[in-house]
């Protein structure tokens, strides 16, 4: 914390004090005790620049006395602090406008009188001060705290959805391998295809930043790879349509929200039967509000297995994090289909 | 020349391909058969006793460890797969090797190199090379589904369909909503890979699910049984009483 009437324009306001401050002392003696001019001049200057020039110094002990354990400690070292500063202040102008002025008797016989003023506005200065500075400290406390706070969340809050970012699956990308590699015996063309496509989705998926939002248009290209992919290795088995509004090819959704919810459908429909299964995606846009509906079939016998749900779940935390309560899941389910629904505001204020 | 009869099961067309391409450069290897699931697998094997199989483990409906589990004397098995968690307890099944997708044509002879020699020979389950892996890997998954043998079709029962298993010589019988099913294993392996939090050994002949459990009776003076929600009464030991002491809180 830097010293706040030496940093920045602090000391406008520090000096404007001490000016009122030295004009009303100097007043004082001027009108109402009826010295000279010169005498209220001088003794009003020597008492207010020594005492301001030592002033800014109580910052330090303000800052660096802040952090003692206990109060009494804290009391004692400001009743020192103040005792040898009012002390030391006393002495030194009072020697410098006793020597300044010794050939004034009305003067000296004022001075002798006012010591215990002196003393008693010399505490009050110093006590003055140190308030101020301790209230100084606390908003500049308040303020490192909030703003660090802020951070925090801004750093909890990328690191969430980092984490709840889909992660390839990596069965996915070595069976996919697998297949490539029985192309490039039987099929070379095909092989290259795919190898090309994995690339592709493999390019879009990895590395792509968390909190980045791509157009849907991109995405449902994303998805269009990795469904061509899985549609190599179970052919018809699997057969997959899309129908998109062209409204919505532009909107910003957030980067592959939609993958999780692919790799779902095809965990529990198509790996797991033996006949053909479906998967449908519908987009549309109706007043600013995207809809996105994936909708597949799954063999009425199979078993919920363990790990069902996680890969929604974050779907929904996500859709949370970026659009709050903007954002709706809904899913719904019979003995032979799933279907999920996600609706968020196709706009949204970047900060 | 002697010929192995191979029998590949895997729901992917593309690794039948590449394991039936590879095939043909072994000259003693005979392929019989291809299986794209489990059901079917489980019917090949018992018709057409292969002396090698291919097996995948992640297939519909059921996985190659669980139609492993069916089979009687099964011949010499080669997983190939992309999982590589499953590697433990395919070597517990004795499988010969472990090829993990996608593998080369060389690392596949090895493969099917020691499956020959395997071929015939007594089976030797290496007790302790198992028991070395598991303590090395003391991450224990407990089962969420048990495969079962009605006749020639093969049943898939979720563990939490279960209401309580009784020991019956060889074999273990599972008393579900659906029925009761016979299963060849023993209490000793139910006891441990079934959820402990759900299930408790109140008996030499008994692990119960607790859920199921309507309440618990004293019989006599250091004697009591259970009554199931269906009514059926168990006997329960003294230490099956501590445990579900334990389990229950009580």
């Amino acid at each position: 914390m830097k010293n706040p009437i030496l940093s920045g324009s602090g000391y406008k306001y520090y000096l404007l004090v001490w000016v009122i401050l030295a004009s009303s002392h100097g007043a004082i003696l001027f009108f109402y005790y009826d010295f000279s001019l010169e005498i209220s001049l001088v003794e009003s200057l020597v008492y207010n620049i020594t005492f301001a020039s030592v002033v800014p110094g109580f910052w330090y002990i303000v800052k660096f006395t802040s952090d003692s354990k206990d109060d009494l400690s804290l009391m004692s070292t400001h009743v020192v602090a103040a005792t040898m500063i009012v002390a030391i202040w006393v002495s030194v102008a009072g020697l410098l406008l006793k020597y300044l002025f010794k050939d004034q008797e009305a003067y000296l016989l004022f001075f002798e009188g006012a010591i215990i003023w002196r003393i008693i506005i010399g505490m009050m200065y110093y006590s003055i001060s140190i308030l101020i500075f301790y209230l100084i400290k606390y908003y500049l406390n308040m303020q490192e705290k909030a703003s660090r706070e802020l951070e925090l969340q801004a750093l909890l809050k990328d690191a969430e959805l980092r984490m709840l970012k889909s992660q390839i699956n990596p069965h996915f990308i070595f069976n996919s391998l697998n297949s490539i590699s029985a192309l490039t015996i039987t099929e070379p063309k095909s092989a290259q295809k795919m190898v090309i496509k994995l690339s592709d989705f493999l390019r879009y998926s990895l590395g792509k930043d968390s909190v980045q939002r791509n157009s849907l248009q991109d995405e449902i290209q994303n998805i269009s790879h990795y469904m061509d992919i899985e549609k190599v290795r179970f052919g018809d088995k699997m057969v997959f349509t899309k129908n998109i509004s062209d409204e919505c090819q532009k909107v910003l959704v957030p980067n592959l929200i939609l993958q999780p919810l692919f790799e779902n459908a095809i965990k529990y429909g198509v790996y797991e039967s033996l006949e053909t299964e479906t998967i449908d995606l519908v987009c549309q846009l109706e007043n600013d509000i995207l809809t996105l509906n994936i909708h597949n079939s799954f063999p009425a016998d199979s078993l919920a297995r363990k790990g069902e749900g996680i890969g929604l779940e974050n779907v929904r935390k996500r859709l949370q994090l970026v659009y709050g309560n903007k954002a709706t899941m809904a899913i719904s389910k019979s003995d032979n289909t799933f279907s999920i629904t996600l609706k968020f505001p196709s706009k949204i204020k970047e900060k | 020349m002697s010929t192995y009869k191979v029998l590949i099961i895997d729901d992917e067309k593309l690794a039948r391909d590449i394991i039936k391409s590879y095939l043909t450069n072994d000259m003693e290897a005979e392929l019989i058969g291809e299986c794209d699931n489990g059901f079917e697998g489980f019917k090949q094997i018992n018709a057409l006793t292969p002396d090698i199989i291919f097996l995948d483990i992640m297939m519909p409906k059921v996985t190659g460890l669980e139609m492993l589990e069916l089979i009687d004397n099964p011949p010499v098995i080669i997983f190939s797969t992309a999982y590589d968690q499953y590697a433990i307890e395919a070597f517990e099944k004795n499988a010969v090797d472990y090829l993990l997708k996608p593998y080369s044509d060389e690392r596949f002879s090895e493969a099917l190199n020691k499956a020959k020699k395997k071929v015939g020979q007594e089976k030797t389950i290496s007790e302790n090379i198992i028991q070395d892996i598991q303590s090395a890997n003391p991450k224990k998954e407990y089962l969420s589904r048990i495969a079962v043998k009605t006749g020639a079709k093969i049943q898939i029962i979720p563990v939490n369909k279960i209401d309580y298993l009784e020991a019956m010589d060889d074999y273990v019988k599972l008393h579900t909503m659906e029925g009761k099913f016979l299963k060849q294993h023993t209490m000793k392996y139910f006891e441990a890979h079934l959820p402990a939090e759900d299930f408790v050994r109140i008996h030499r002949s008994y692990i119960v699910k607790v859920k199921n459990i309507n309440r618990l009776e004293q019989m006599g003076k250091d004697s009591h049984i259970v009554i199931l929600n269906d009514k059926t009464e168990l006997n329960v030991s003294r230490a099956g009483y501590n445990k579900l002491k334990e389990v229950l809180g009580f």
